[in-house]
């Protein structure tokens, strides 16, 4: 048993934690920065509040390392039916949130029911993909899996929640990429996305509505522009090494609005310049490399996917938070993974840390 | 992994599409960080003042007043109320406390204060009363801020010489206009911080100068009365008095009609009455520039008062018949006659006697043909035509001497006369006494535009012209009180000849004649009756004696006395 243990903690990818510390060591820093001389409580509480929910990520990441993924995949009905009810829940006794939205449920901590369901339909996706895995050349299949990923996916957009939706269809993307989507069917997809667009479109909330058409047509509404104006304008002042920690104007005189969350990206280039802003990609590089190395390294099909799904999550809400900051993509409310001030969003992405070294750790022994 | 050959080739795919994003993401931020195009960095540049912003100082504008310091334009405090709804804490409270203070609606207060825009202006024109009262208020989010307005008291009085500050704080016609800078002042640019509740560094600006005008408000009040009633009197559509002192050049009234309201320059309809035709309006002076003919004969040893010609009631000039206004033949006369009895063909016989290069030598020394420069905005030069000028005839050699074919200000004429009056040296005139600059003034010194003629030329024309006023328009004389002067009766040109009817009439004089105290001009356009003897004397009789009174200057027979008791005439006429 002690021998056990101590294979699971050999094989245990420090590189991996490490650099996950290193990025939310980085992202407290910045949020300290961020929320210099708030008088707003609940600004002012975001730094002992991100340390606190750090300490509780970590504690979950190491438990979760030591629970064996596959039978948390055993459980995946189970998961299943929890999010669903768990998302169902929010429209009848859901908070309205701080933009309106009903995103938050009271249980004894608030937590965003659609943060934490991104990493536990990881698992229950996995398992159910790695279940058909033999026969995922069938459209059927394919399909069958939409559908199962569709529903939270729907409940999850009527909270309303368009960014946290556009990261559960994508992970399905990726996950059921990963897993061995035939070409064909991908062509398929494309057609039927392209078709579902306006659909969707319709169905959108004013404000989602609003941010897409600011997005391409930014003179539209100066107003809504100004959160992008201003990040540019960080980003630009940056240069090569910043105007210094806690010396950013447009972060420090507050131009830049939701510093702490959505516009981290603008201070961390404002204040740390070019080298501060490649040094957070770097970081999440790294972490996206240990992260695919465990899929590689996976013993079977479910630990190679949940490491698929946990990967496509990180990276698209590191390209959707930056690309927002940089102005390629529309503003959706992601927060950068790791850095942006938000415990639910820290938490999840912890516990998906802690299924991956779940998934390393029991890595075929070469 | 069931199928590790598809997996790891999925894997490199992903792996690609990773890369691709990410040096996408890199390029993006570098050529935000680095290789900013210019458009951007002017955009940049443009916004990295936007924690300051550039505030305009505004200075106070100079007052003015008249030159017992009666004042004349004095600046108005209203305020402009204005809100930052997101720095109103109680807007319901606040919207009450305003529309109290301001007697405006509340409800449309508290729907400004809670709008979400950065500043709502409130209520402006704001008066003090109500301004002070906001800012008793002291409310965070609700700024007052003061707006600079003209106000002239003294209403039409002098609107011409004063004239008037527009929307744009620029002044224009009058002392607004000629002393806009100094009364301007120079605002200043300094930066104020867009950070609420950091309070910049307080700067002034060099505030404007205050003007003490030569301008005496009673006799401008007594000059403008005088003028409404002799335009009642004789039936006149319009009119210019002038006041001066000939010593000084001190413009001390200059009353015109038709004038206006400078406290309501905008409802003016016609912009012709802004302009001041004292200064402005050039006309055919007519017989009152015989006094110039006469001084310039006189100053050239042509004639003296007493030399004598054979009047024959019409002359050959250049081509045309000169005639008498009579048309009457006068026989052997001298020349004081010429002037008592305003004769055309003396003085074209003097004029002839000159020849042109010697009466216009002197006609250019009076000032003709120039601004005088005076202090006011919109002066007119008059004309003089000269030998050789294209408009020249040689029959205006003659009909120049009693003031047809030339043009003249009522200004020009007067500064003229003043020579006279002042045994040969014109002054300047202005209408500026002092300039106010905080502790500093600037007084005007009278100064000398030149020396057309001798003391001695000045005396005889002088005496000329007393006679005139004792034996010709003797409705001109004021009791108690000896007076130089002459009437003027102008034909007004109209296309292809003069209006038959309608006449311009003038008076100049000055009096006490043996020391001038005051010179007065009397213009008077188109009057019921035709000529300037009948018309204009009257008036300035009248005039005259309420004006020796308002400026306490004794009677002949007084001054005689004083004078001959031990001179303490100088305690007196003051």
């Amino acid at each position: 048993m002690q021998r056990a243990n101590f294979s699971i903690w050999y094989r245990f990818d420090f590189v991996l934690l490490g650099a996950v510390v290193l990025l939310i060591i980085y992202g407290v820093l910045m949020i300290r920065s961020a929320t210099l001389g708030a008088i707003d409580p609940d600004i002012i509480n975001r730094v002992p509040r991100q340390i606190q929910y750090a300490v509780a990520g970590l504690i979950v990441l190491l438990a979760v390392t030591m629970i064996d993924y596959r039978l948390l995949g055993a459980l995946h009905n189970w998961i299943y039916t929890f999010v669903i009810g768990f998302l169902g829940l929010v429209t009848f006794f859901g908070l309205v949130g701080a933009a309106g939205a009903q995103r938050w449920l009271n249980v004894g901590i608030a937590i965003q029911p659609s943060e934490i369901s991104k990493v536990l339909l990881v698992i229950a996706l996995a398992q159910h993909l790695a279940n058909h895995y033999q026969r995922l050349g069938e459209i059927k299949i394919v399909l069958l899996s939409l559908i199962y990923i569709g529903v939270p996916a729907l409940l999850v957009f009527l909270q309303p929640s368009l960014g946290v939706t556009i990261v559960i269809m994508t992970t399905w993307a990726g996950m059921i990429w990963g897993a061995g989507l035939r070409l064909k069917h991908l062509a398929i997809f494309l057609i039927v996305i392209m078709i579902l667009l306006p659909i969707v479109w319709v169905n959108m909330e004013p404000y989602q509505q609003q941010r897409i058409v600011n997005f391409i047509n930014p003179e539209a509404d100066p107003d809504g522009q100004y959160n992008i104006e201003q990040a540019k304008i960080a980003i630009g002042s940056g240069g090569l090494l910043g105007a210094g920690y806690a010396q950013g104007s447009q972060t420090q005189l507050r131009f830049l609005r939701v510093r702490h969350t959505d516009f981290i990206f603008s201070v961390i280039a404002e204040e740390l310049g070019f080298a501060g802003a490649v040094l957070a990609l770097a970081l999440i590089g790294v972490v996206l490399w240990r992260i695919f190395r465990a899929a590689r390294l996976a013993i079977d099909p479910l630990g190679s996917l949940i490491c698929y799904g946990v990967a496509t999550l990180i990276f698209f809400q590191t390209f959707v938070s930056i690309g927002m900051n940089l102005n390629l993509l529309p503003v959706t409310g992601l927060t950068l993974p790791f850095i942006s001030s938000g415990g639910s969003s820290l938490l999840t992405l912890l516990l998906g840390i802690g299924l991956v070294e779940s998934v390393v750790v029991r890595r075929q022994v070469r | 992994m069931t199928n590790p050959e598809m997996f790891s080739r999925r894997l490199q795919i992903v792996a690609a599409v990773l890369v691709v994003l990410s040096v996408y993401m890199l390029v993006r931020l570098m050529t935000i960080q680095f290789q900013m195009d210019p458009a951007q960095l002017a955009y940049f540049q443009g916004q990295t003042r936007q924690y300051t912003r550039l505030v305009e100082y505004m200075p106070t504008r100079g007052q003015i007043y008249d030159r017992h310091g009666e004042l004349l334009a004095v600046n108005r405090i209203q305020y402009e109320i204005g809100a930052n709804p997101p720095l109103i804490t109680d807007p319901a409270m606040t919207a009450r406390q305003l529309a109290a203070a301001l007697n405006g609606d509340e409800l449309t207060i508290y729907q400004q204060l809670t709008s979400n825009r950065a500043w709502e202006l409130i209520a402006r024109p704001v008066s003090a009363a109500a301004g002070q009262a906001v800012q008793d208020l002291n409310i965070v989010g609700v700024d007052i801020s003061p707006i600079p307005n003209r106000a002239y008291p003294q209403g039409m009085l002098g609107a011409q010489v004063i004239g008037f500050v527009g929307g744009d704080q620029r002044g224009n016609f009058g002392v607004e206009g000629a002393y806009q800078r100094d009364l301007a002042g120079e605002s200043l640019v300094g930066e104020e911080s867009n950070i609420p509740f950091q309070i910049s560094a307080q700067v002034a600006p060099r505030h404007g100068r205050d003007l003490v005008l030569t301008i005496d408000r009673d006799i401008q009040f007594l000059a403008e009365s005088e003028l409404l009633r002799a335009l009642d009197v004789t039936g006149s559509e319009r009119g210019t008095i002038i006041i001066m002192n000939p010593r000084t050049g001190d413009i001390l009234a200059m009353a015109n009609f038709p004038s206006y309201d400078p406290n309501l320059y905008y409802r003016i309809e016609d912009a012709r009455v802004l302009n001041n035709p004292a200064i402005s309006e050039q006309y055919e002076p007519g017989s009152v520039f015989k006094v110039v003919t006469m001084a310039a004969g006189i100053e050239e040893g042509v004639i003296l008062p007493g030399s004598t010609y054979n009047d024959q009631a019409s002359l050959q000039c250049g081509g045309i018949t000169i005639s008498n206004w009579d048309r009457a033949s006068h026989g052997l006369i001298d020349m004081t006659q010429v002037l008592v009895q305003s004769l055309n063909v003396g003085t074209s016989t003097v004029a002839m006697e000159m020849g042109p290069t010697r009466l216009y030598r002197m006609i250019q020394k009076f000032g003709f043909g120039e601004p005088t420069r005076v202090d006011l905005q919109g002066e007119a030069a008059g004309t003089v035509p000269l030998p050789g000028d294209s408009n020249w005839q040689e029959s205006q050699l003659c009909t120049n001497s009693f003031g047809q074919g030339i043009a003249v200000t009522p200004l020009q004429m007067l500064t003229a006369v003043n020579a006279i009056a002042n045994d040969g040296l014109m002054m300047q005139p202005h209408v500026v006494h002092q300039i106010v600059d905080g502790e500093n003034v600037y007084t005007t010194q009278p100064s000398p535009m030149g020396r057309p003629i001798s003391a001695e030329t000045a005396r005889m024309v002088r005496n000329m012209m007393v006679q005139t006023v004792r034996y010709g328009p003797t409705e001109a004389q004021v009791p108690g009180y000896t007076v130089a002067g002459k009437t003027g009766t102008a034909q007004i040109p109209i296309p292809g000849g003069y209006d038959a009817d309608a006449s311009i009439v003038t008076f100049v004089g000055f009096l006490p004649a043996d020391d001038p105290q005051v010179s007065i001009l009397i213009k008077l356009d188109r009057p019921d009756e035709y000529w300037g003897s009948i018309v204009v004397a009257p008036i300035f009789s009248h005039l005259a004696e309420r004006l020796v009174v308002l400026m306490e200057i004794p009677p002949d027979t007084v001054r005689q006395t004083l004078a001959s008791s031990g001179g303490m005439l100088n305690a007196v006429d003051r």
